[in-house]
Formats: C-alpha cells, structure tokens, sequence
C-alpha cells in the first residue's frame, strides 16, 4: 500500500549506459523488481537503483508506459470467457505505444521481464501471439528466420502427429 | 548505371545523349559539392545560399535591356529542356535508391525479428505460446472446440519451439471428446490436467455422442480442472450423463469450472431447460463431488435441485429461450442459496422469459460484490426486477449492466428496463447502489437514450470508476457526463468513454461544454478521463481544449 508520502517521492535509475532517470515513485514502482529494491534500500533518496540489463532508449519507453498506467488498479480477476478474451485484447494505447520497430519490441518483452512488470509484459507477449496466429510453421519459419532442424524421425513423427490432429 | 530497358531509354535510345546528360548531372554535383567545401550552403543567408542557377544553367544571363533576347531564349529553352530531363533522370535514380531502401529495411526487419525471437529466454517464448494457444481457443466461435491445431502447429516449427511447446502443459490441456484415439493419448501425455470438452453441437443424433471407447483416454477424472458440457438438446446431453455416470465415481478434485449448456438446437415439444429433481441427468450431477469447484456457468438449463459446489465463488445464469418461459424462482433461490460463497453473479436473459414470482427477501450471500447484467431481446421489465430482488444490492461494490445488440428492436422497453435496474429513489432515501465503486454500462442504439441514463448515477453516489461503452453517435449522451459529476459526491477517480462509432468532431460542441466545466475546477480528484474515439484526423482541437484543462489526465484514443 502507498502512502501520500511515496507519491510524492522522487526514484533515480541508472541504466547499462549509465543514463540517470529521475521518475515519481508511483510510475517506476509498476516494476516489482524496482519496487522490491526500493524497499530493502529504505528511505534513503539520493541512492540511485542500478538497472544493468536496461539501455536508456529502452528504459525511456518502459517509463512511457508506467506513466501512462501509474493509476491503473489491479487486474480483476479472470473468469468468464468474455473477461478472458478482453484480457487476451491489446488495448488501444497499448497498441499504438508497442508499434514500434522489431529490435524494440524484443527488448520491451526483455526488460518487462527483467523488471517484473507483468502487464506490459502480457502487451508485448500478445504482440508477438498476433503475429504468430493463423500461420502454418513454414510461414512462422519464414517470418522468423528460423531453420527447420527437425532429423528424419522427427520429420515423420511430426507427421504422424499432424494427420492425428485432423483426423476428427 | 546501365540499363537494357526501363528509364533510362525515354531520352531517346541515344546512348551518347544519356552519358551527356549524366556528366551534366554529374559535374553540377562536383559543383555542389566545391560550394558546399567554400561554407556556402543551400539553405540559410541569402550571402552563403549557393547560386543554383550558377550551378545548373551556368553563363545563361539574361541580356540588358534593350537588347536582342532571341539567342537568350534559346538557351534558356535549351538549359530547360536539358534540366528537366536531368530531374527525370534524378528521379529514376530516387526511384532505384527508394526500392532498395524498402528491400534493405524488409532483409533488417526479418532479421531483427529473427534475433529478437531468438533472444527471448525459453520462459517468455513459453508465455507468448500460452499467449497464442488462448487467443487460438477463444477466437473459435461460442467457444466450442471445433479447432484446435494450434499447439501442433508450434511443435511442428523447429527443435527449440517443439522443446519449448511439449514443456508447457497449457498449450495442450483443451481436450475434446471429438478429438481422435491417438490424439488423446498425445494430449493425455502432455497435459495431465486437462480442460475436457464434451461438445455435441455439431452432431445429428444422439448415437453420434457415443464415444465410449475414448473415456479411458480423457480419466482419470480427478484430474480435470475444467468441464465443458455443450449439448445440442436434452436428448444428446442425456447420452453423456449416461456416459458420465459410470465414469464419475469420486470426488473430482481438480475441477475449478464447470459449464453446462443446452444449446436448444432442435425443436422438440418435450425439450425443457429443467433438470428434475428425479432426472436421473441430475442425480448424475448431483452425485458430483466438487469441493474445488469455483466457477458455475449454466446456459438454458434450470437445475431443479441443488449441486454439491459449495465453494463456488463466480456463477453465471444465462436463459436463451425462444419461447415464453415462466421459469421456477423457487428453483434458482435454491440453487443460489446453496453455494454461499458467491462473489459474482452474472445473469444474462433473453426471450419471453420471467420467473414465477418475486422473492420477498434477498438471498444471504455475505460475499457477493459483483453484480453482471446482460439484457437481450424482448426481456420484460419484470424479469429483472424479479433477479434484482434475488440480491442486496445495497452491499454491491461492482455493478455491470450490459445492453447486447438484440435489444435494440425493443426501443420501447429501454425506459423500463433502466428505471428497473436503477429505481428512482428519493433523495434523502439510501439510494439502490449506495457502496458500488466500479461501474460499467455499454449501450447499443436508443432513442433519447440520453434522457433516461443520465439519472442513473444518483443510485450509485459512491462510484470511482466509471466506464461508459456507447456503440452509438448521440451527442447528447455527453451531457450524461456532468450529471455524472454531479451526482458522484464521494469522488469519481476514473471515468472511461468510450464512442466506438464515433469521431471527435461530432462531440465538438459537447467537448468543448466539457472543457469548461473542468475549467471550473470541479473535479478536481479526478485522475483519469479517457475518451475513445474512432479514428479521426482532424481532432486536434477538441483533443488540445480538452488537454489545456485536463493535462496529464487525460488519456486520448483514437
């Protein structure tokens, strides 16, 4: 539970390239992991939190999000199939924010990661999913580069598998 | 530089005057290039402005006045044409530089994509295909399992997505009865805990349901976490509590959710949404131990005696039926007062239907907190005035009251239908809804809806968060919002429109209403206002209004 005295307090990070941020505690605490060491440092200001896994054009547009989502409330929970599906939606600020170039998206999915910041996590998980969704595997090789290792065996077990899953 | 064919070959097919006029395009670059070396620049103070005229129509000056210009307008015209077929050229060149930017940024794209993917540690890879799977399942029409590859589809890419998608059991927990022997067993063996679909609506008689033989390969029933139970009448739902009877024989200890739905496909007198007391359908049912079970879902279908899911926490009731239907109250309080654990009700009624009468008492439910509503169709008044006497909604905290599509053939019900759910109530009376912070309405087309809804936020005096979903285009509505205000003493924190259909400019004289009321200073202890619009190139000045007044407050979506 923040107090009025955290929302009012000021956080610095330091990323790998040595940029300093300066943010209000309410946005940089959507991260877990930075929450979690603001609490074992305690009161102490002036300690910056060093963020090795982070580049400042990264860190930049993660912060844009926890601004945007400083006073989201939490998640209700999952229940329905139509809570479900809106969970699985991107919203429409969420989507226009992750339009960006392909080496950015990836690093967002990292350092929501490292950061433990679930829900921009989940945006860029959803991302990837759409681009993934309706393709055959030689389309998803295609469009990630990826090279078919499969040996023989493999190949005709893969293929048994297949045939299993039309047959209805 | 040169080309067989295309371009090049418009001046003429002389070769000789297409090197000519590269070295011209040339050598006024070399000239370019030595004015831009002396500090001279193309831009800026017209003293360092290189002299472009100099640069591409040099000694070509006009002569005195007085003289003779004949020779001067033929060079002139001869420096034009030469200049004009030197930004030909320049173009084709733009053209061949622009494609092979596009080419070069599509081989960077597929190969950031490529790295990016192989970046990722196999933990997220594995939340991107759970990610996958689930929109996969819940694109699938009404949630049947007619299709479900999408998980092969993953093992099938390479070594490391296959190693990736066999280790995360979720992508392979929907199991259907229609799935074939040996892909049950496939699933079997990497999920142990399956969601279990039994799903008839495809099939034309009941003997069709009878898949015996591939029980053994969905067991051991303690382990489901999740029943799905779709039939297309009474007759083949009958089949599979056959079926189940004998397979269900202790506790199903995992079970969290269990749907039961008849989906009344085929017209047949005898059909009823009622299961008996002595059903032997429902004694099957009733024989189920569920001490997990958290989430009910029954569509058509009225048990007509209680379950063992005492710990069921969310329930939905959903009655779709096409004819009219006077449904047994005493049966649902029953049902109801059996699990008291309730947290969430949602109960969704379409068609002909109300209940045999209104309970007096609400029922004891000490946790419920949600409250769904989701009107349909022709749904008389009474109905759920006769649902809402089931609950107190004075201890309420989240309120959702969902009019579907098909209500709007029933333009002359909406007023009832509001004044039930929000009664009006005197002033110094508890109002209907005194502890609901979070309230969502989503409204399809109505007539003057306007003048009916903008009342409802006097019962509900305690609400924080407010999310309207308008699928229509009436200007009016926007004066519901102050009304809002007004009648939200305890303080809104969140306020969510959103105007699917709409663009900004049609609210343009509404916005700016609303940009001097928060001028005003009124509410202040707002911390977001969001309003979503169609996508509209020209809003602008309605979005920088709103902005002045509301700064970071505003969240604007188009």
């Amino acid at each position: 539970m923040s107090t009025t005295e955290d929302k009012t307090r000021k956080v610095k990070l330091v990323t790998s390239d040595n940029e300093e941020f300066e943010v209000d505690w309410e946005v940089a605490t959507r991260s877990v992991l930075i929450k979690h060491m603001l609490e074992d440092i305690g009161e102490s200001e002036e300690q910056a939190i060093p963020l090795p896994n982070v580049t400042a054009n990264v860190l930049k547009k993660v912060l844009e999000w926890c601004e945007h989502h400083r006073k989201d409330p939490e998640p209700a929970p999952e229940s329905s199939d139509d809570n479900r599906k809106r969970t699985l939606e991107i919203g429409d600020w969420d989507a226009k924010f992750i339009q960006v170039d392909q080496e950015m998206l990836f690093e967002i999915i990292l350092a929501a990661n490292y950061l433990d910041i679930k829900a921009l996590l989940d945006v860029g998980c959803k991302t990837v999913a759409n681009m993934i969704k309706g393709k055959q595997p030689e389309e998803i090789r295609k469009m990630f580069n990826i090279v078919n290792d499969f040996t023989p065996e493999e190949e005709a077990q893969i293929k048994k598998e297949n045939e299993w899953a039309e047959d209805r | 530089m040169k080309k067989g064919s295309g371009g090049w070959r418009k001046l003429g097919d002389k070769e000789e005057q297409f090197y000519q006029l590269l070295d011209y395009v040339l050598e006024g670059l070399r000239d370019l290039k030595t004015a831009i070396r002396k500090g001279e620049g193309l831009q800026g103070q017209e003293e360092t402005k290189i002299d472009v005229k100099e640069i591409w129509c040099k000694g070509l000056n006009r002569p005195l006045a007085g003289d003779d210009t004949s020779l001067y307008v033929k060079e002139a015209k001869s420096a034009l044409r030469r200049m004009k077929a030197a930004k030909i050229l320049l173009n084709t060149v733009l053209d061949t530089l622009g494609a092979t930017i596009r080419t070069v940024t599509n081989d960077v794209l597929q190969d950031c994509r490529a790295t990016g993917l192989a970046s990722l540690p196999d933990e997220i890879l594995g939340c991107i295909f759970e990610t996958y799977s689930e929109m996969c399942i819940l694109s699938q029409s009404d949630g049947h399992l007619s299709s479900s590859k999408h998980s092969q589809i993953l093992a099938s890419v390479s070594k490391r997505f296959r190693r990736v998608a066999l280790r995360h059991s979720n992508l392979w927990k929907h199991v259907s009865l229609q799935f074939s022997k040996e892909r049950l067993l496939l699933h079997k063996d990497r999920c142990p805990k399956p969601i279990i679909y039994f799903d008839t609506i495809n099939m034309l008689s009941p003997a069709e349901t009878d898949h015996r033989d591939k029980f053994d390969m969905i067991q051991p029933y303690q382990d489901w976490r999740e029943l799905h139970l779709t039939y297309a009448n009474e007759d083949h739902g009958h089949v599979y509590y056959d079926h189940l009877r004998s397979l269900i024989t202790g506790p199903l200890e995992s079970l969290k959710y269990l749907k039961i739905s008849d989906e009344l496909k085929l017209e047949d007198e005898d059909s009823s949404i009622y299961l008996d007391a002595d059903d032997p359908d429902l004694l099957t049912l009733r024989s189920w131990q569920m001490p997990n079970l958290s989430h009910l879902e029954l569509n058509n279908t009225i048990l007509m005696a209680p379950l063992q899911s005492e710990n069921v926490t969310q329930f939905s009731m959903t009655i779709n039926s096409l004819e009219e239907e006077n449904l047994d109250m005493d049966a649902i309080q029953t049902l109801l007062q059996s699990m008291p654990r309730i947290e969430s009700l949602l109960f969704n009624v379409n068609g002909g239907v109300d209940f045999s009468h209104t309970p007096e008492t609400p029922l004891e439910l000490p946790n419920l907190a949600t409250l769904a509503l989701q009107i349909d169709g022709k749904t008389s008044f009474t109905a759920y005035e006769q649902l809402l006497a089931l609950v107190n909604t004075q201890d309420l905290t989240r309120l959702t009251v969902e009019f579907l599509p098909g209500c709007e053939h029933s333009q002359d019900l909406f007023p009832t239908w509001i004044y039930t759910v929000f009664p009006f109530v005197h002033p110094d009376l508890r109002p209907p809804y005194p502890r609901v912070k979070e309230f969502k309405l989503e409204l399809h087309h109505f007539q003057s809806a306007s003048g009916y809804i903008c009342g409802i936020f006097r019962a509900m005096p305690s609400a924080e968060n407010i999310t309207l979903i308008l699928h229509h285009e009436d200007p009016k509505l926007i004066y519901c919002w102050e009304e809002m205000m007004a009648a939200s003493s305890q303080g809104l924190r969140s306020l969510r429109i959103e105007l699917p259909n709409a663009c900004p400019h049609d609210f343009a004289p509404e916005v700016g209403r609303l940009a001097d009321f928060f001028g005003d200073g009124y509410w202040d202890q707002l911390e977001i206002f969001e309003l979503q619009f169609r996508s509209s190139d020209d809003a602008e000045h309605e979005k920088t209004r709103l902005h002045r007044v509301l700064g970071e407050k505003l969240r604007w979506m188009e």
